[in-house]
């Protein structure tokens, strides 16, 4: 060892000194001895997997440099004829498999492997091809998987997992059958993954390709997508300050569009996975669904003689506990009203922003007002834009100017401010962002911050000695935060981001102003939240008072009212689920099919969950609970059928319905179109009894108070009425 | 390697089969990673060195001494099982 600690070693014949630690590889790098590599990357973790960087030290095999640290007195070489000999063949067995050109070949013809093996004179492989293909994966938006390219040499790996963090991809299989996977090997579109496009970037061949993306997988049916350059980009105001590099790589991450007036740019309910910008020309946004919920009636001659279902508007039926809620929350920076769901957007405006970043449904429709042009956008370009100060500022600025107003005002407790208030209000007001699974606010933490929701889902939950309880999911046009603030204490609950969240942060002393202003508002909110704390008090002791567990964790006891089937009178002859479709023009909200508790089964119809993740995700918020915890669907429902697909249980269904619609083919013309809204078990309540206990032949289905009916099974009489 | 021992038995062998098994044995010889696939050439290396002239039957002449091979099942099962047991595919 050398004076200074400095490994020295001979490479090639050159006598070199490197710092004790330097691999092989980098050893010869410093001193401008390239070594070929296709698995080694100087910002991943060295793993030795392609054996290209074999140099001989004078072992009994060759070894690989980028893993091998140098050692005092070694003697390398590392282009020897026995070492490119052998590299040669590797190239050889690499290329037999290798679909030359592939993509990266043909598209920048820099493919990593195809350029070694020209170098090393590969021509024709010699080696035989693979039998079996190993197939594409192009479900991913922004992202192409060749497998055939594949050299698995892990840099993508090691990108997505090193370098992101983010976990997604994988080796899977053995020996001839190994590949790179996504999770748990799902296609990657299905996958976690988050297009950063880390793992393209790693791709040494075309395995892993930027989709040749203009018209694939943007929405589909629009306007021909017009490709921008990045240079255009960055002529625009909100782009500047985008590093160009990362424009340059996602370059086809954004389209630019061109509308027709009356084209329709998205439609509500449908799924999509980009945002859009609108650059010029207005647009309109609204909901086509019918306002309405639905309501099922018997007819005039008694019980079963006929049972309709039919659509029917607050005004005219009016629902126990019915919000006065009078703004639609949408995915856009406006909100509907109710009674005119249909709002104008113009230049400078986002929509889609839920969509792209949560993957939520469409929460409305949006047709191109006047001619316009707009830029559609993937969720990577989105989420840098977010990050980007021009862009946010401007969002901020047309937030404040235009939604503050209608979002305030959308929620009954603050009906009442006045126009100079929320004037005051809008320089104070902060858009925050937080990530999924972000805590905004813990229990116990000091309150001083009010917040509405802006975007995606909040989580409320409260932490007692039994454990954690999930109070609330809050979603676009709610509040919260008013708890400690209204008792200058702290917080009483813990909010969590469920997804990609955006909260108007409204300052304690802000907030302290407008109650002491309003005292109608301190009274309303006073008042709600008197509400919420005796419901959230009963349901706590319940959950303390009941000992059985398992009668708890299938959340029976917090239901008031549970259809059971008794299983030893029940010859699962069906005849309950044919009477539920009969009562609700032949769709069911009844399957056959539940948890079990004692010789009961509990049949689905919603149960009331302690954790309702029905509430989690509806675009335009429109399904709640009442006090009682029964589930109502808003009028505003679109029939996206998100809920449905949440409830673990599937006690949600979608109740088609035909309306008279505006016609695709003929603007200006009706026809009739079926929309849809979700519906779940209402317990005919406007009969005598549930149709499904009436239909049953064995008297086993009956509708019963849990805790009356369980009471002496628990061995306590818990329920009120014993 | 499977597939060029697995040619052999089914008359698909070539002349220049027998430079590339020593080419590529040696390649898995000096840069495996681990011992196993270094020692993977090892009982091809013996066949080639001790039964060498019942090789070049196979590849030159499609001659099966043993009658074993070029007739069907019995050749893909033996040659087959023959191939694998030397270990599986390089990398």
């Amino acid at each position: 060892m050398s004076p200074t600690g400095n490994i020295e070693l001979t490479i090639d014949g050159n006598k070199v000194s490197v710092p004790a630690g330097t691999s092989v590889f980098d050893a010869a790098r410093m001193n401008g001895i390239a070594i070929p590599t296709l698995c080694h990357q100087q910002n991943e973790t060295p793993v030795g997997v392609c054996r290209l960087c074999v140099v001989d030290v004078g072992a009994r095999v060759l070894t690989a440099s980028c893993v091998r640290p140098a050692e005092n007195n070694m003697v390398v070489a590392t282009s020897s004829e026995k070492v490119t000999q052998a590299r040669r063949t590797l190239l050889d067995l690499l290329m037999s498999d290798h679909p030359s050109p592939c993509a990266r070949q043909q598209h920048s013809g820099d493919c990593e492997l195809e350029t070694h093996a020209k170098q090393a004179g590969i021509g024709q492989p010699r080696f035989p091809k693979s039998s079996t293909g190993r197939g594409k994966d192009i479900s991913s938006p922004s992202i192409a998987v060749e497998f055939d390219s594949c050299i698995l040499c892990d840099r993508c790996i090691r990108g997505c997992s090193e370098i992101r963090e983010n976990f997604v991809l994988a080796r899977m299989g053995k020996g001839g059958q190994a590949g790179i996977a996504f999770d748990n090997n799902l296609a990657m579109g299905n996958s976690s993954c988050v297009s950063c496009g880390e793992c393209m970037v790693s791709c040494p061949t075309g395995a892993l390709t930027n989709k040749g993306v203009t018209g694939t997988h943007f929405a589909r049916g629009l306007a021909a997508a017009e490709t921008v350059t990045p240079e255009d980009l960055k002529q625009l105001p909100v782009f500047k300050g985008v590093s160009g590099t990362f424009l340059s790589l996602n370059q086809g991450a954004v389209v630019k569009r061109h509308f027709k007036k009356g084209e329709i740019i998205c439609r509500e309910g449908e799924y999509g996975s980009t945002a859009f910008y609108i650059l010029e020309g207005k647009a309109r946004v609204s909901i086509s669904s019918p306002i309405a919920h639905v309501k099922t009636d018997g007819g005039a001659r008694g019980f079963l003689s006929k049972l309709t279902s039919a659509l029917t508007s607050r005004q005219d039926d009016r629902r126990e506990e019915e919000t006065n809620q009078r703004y639609i929350p949408i995915d856009a920076p406006v909100d509907l009203a109710y009674g005119n769901p249909v709002a104008e957007l113009g230049p400078g405006d986002l929509f889609g922003e839920m969509t792209c970043m949560s993957l939520y449904p469409r929460s409305a429709t949006v047709r191109a007002e006047t001619d316009c042009t707009m830029l559609e956008m993937l969720r990577n370009v989105l989420d840098i834009m977010q990050r980007n100060k021009n862009f946010r500022a401007q969002l901020d600025t047309s937030y404040r100017k235009r939604a503050l107003d209608s979002h305030l005002r959308g929620v009954p407790v603050f009906a009442g401010l006045t126009d100079e208030f929320i004037g005051t209000l809008r320089d104070h007001v902060e858009l925050v962002r937080y990530a999924p699974g972000q805590v905004i606010c813990r229990q116990g933490d000091p309150a001083n911050t009010f917040y509405l929701v802006r975007i995606g889902f909040v989580k409320v939950t409260q932490t007692h000695p039994g454990g954690e309880m999930v109070l609330a999911y809050l979603s676009r046009g709610d509040y919260f935060g008013e708890t400690g603030l209204l008792r200058g204490d702290v917080r009483t609950a813990t909010c969590t981001a469920l997804d990609h969240v955006e909260l108007v942060c409204i300052s304690g002393d802000d907030f302290n102003r407008m109650i002491s202003q309003f005292p109608q508002v301190r009274k309303k909110l006073e008042e709600a939240e008197e509400a919420h704390l005796r419901q959230n008090r009963e349901r706590i002791a319940m959950a303390q008072n009941v000992p059985l567990d398992s009668f708890l964790s299938q959340g029976l006891m917090e239901a008031q009212s549970l259809l059971l089937l008794d299983l030893e009178n029940c010859t699962r002859c069906d005849a309950c689920v044919r009477a539920c479709a009969d009562a609700h023009d032949g769709v069911t909200r009844l399957v056959r099919e539940g948890l079990r508790f004692d010789h009961y089964l509990v049949a689905t119809s919603c149960r009331q969950c302690k954790d309702p993740l029905c509430m989690v995700g509806c675009p335009v918020g429109s399904i709640r609970r009442r006090n009682s915890l029964e589930v109502i669907i808003e009028d505003w429902c679109i029939g996206c059928g998100l809920c449905a697909e949440n409830c673990p249980y599937g006690n949600i269904n979608l109740h088609p319905f035909e309306v008279m619609g505006d016609d695709p083919d003929h603007p200006g013309r009706k026809k009739p179109v079926v929309k849809k809204k979700a519906t779940s078990c209402d317990l005919c309540t406007n009969q005598a009894e549930p149709s499904c206990v009436y239909a049953c032949p064995h008297d086993a289905a009956h509708r019963v108070d849990p805790r009356e009916f369980f009471a002496g099974m628990l061995g306590r009489s818990s329920g009120p009425k014993s | 390697m499977v597939d060029i021992l697995t040619g052999w038995t089914q008359g698909r062998g070539s002349s220049s089969d027998l430079a590339l098994i020593d080419e590529l044995s040696e390649a898995m010889r000096l840069t495996s990673i681990c011992g196993l696939g270094q020692v993977v050439p090892a009982p091809i290396a013996s066949v080639l060195k001790f039964f060498r002239e019942e090789v070049e039957a196979h590849i030159l002449r499609r001659e099966c001494p043993s009658g074993i091979c070029f007739s069907g099942a019995a050749a893909h099962s033996s040659a087959y099982v023959s191939a694998a047991s030397l270990g599986a595919r390089p990398s």
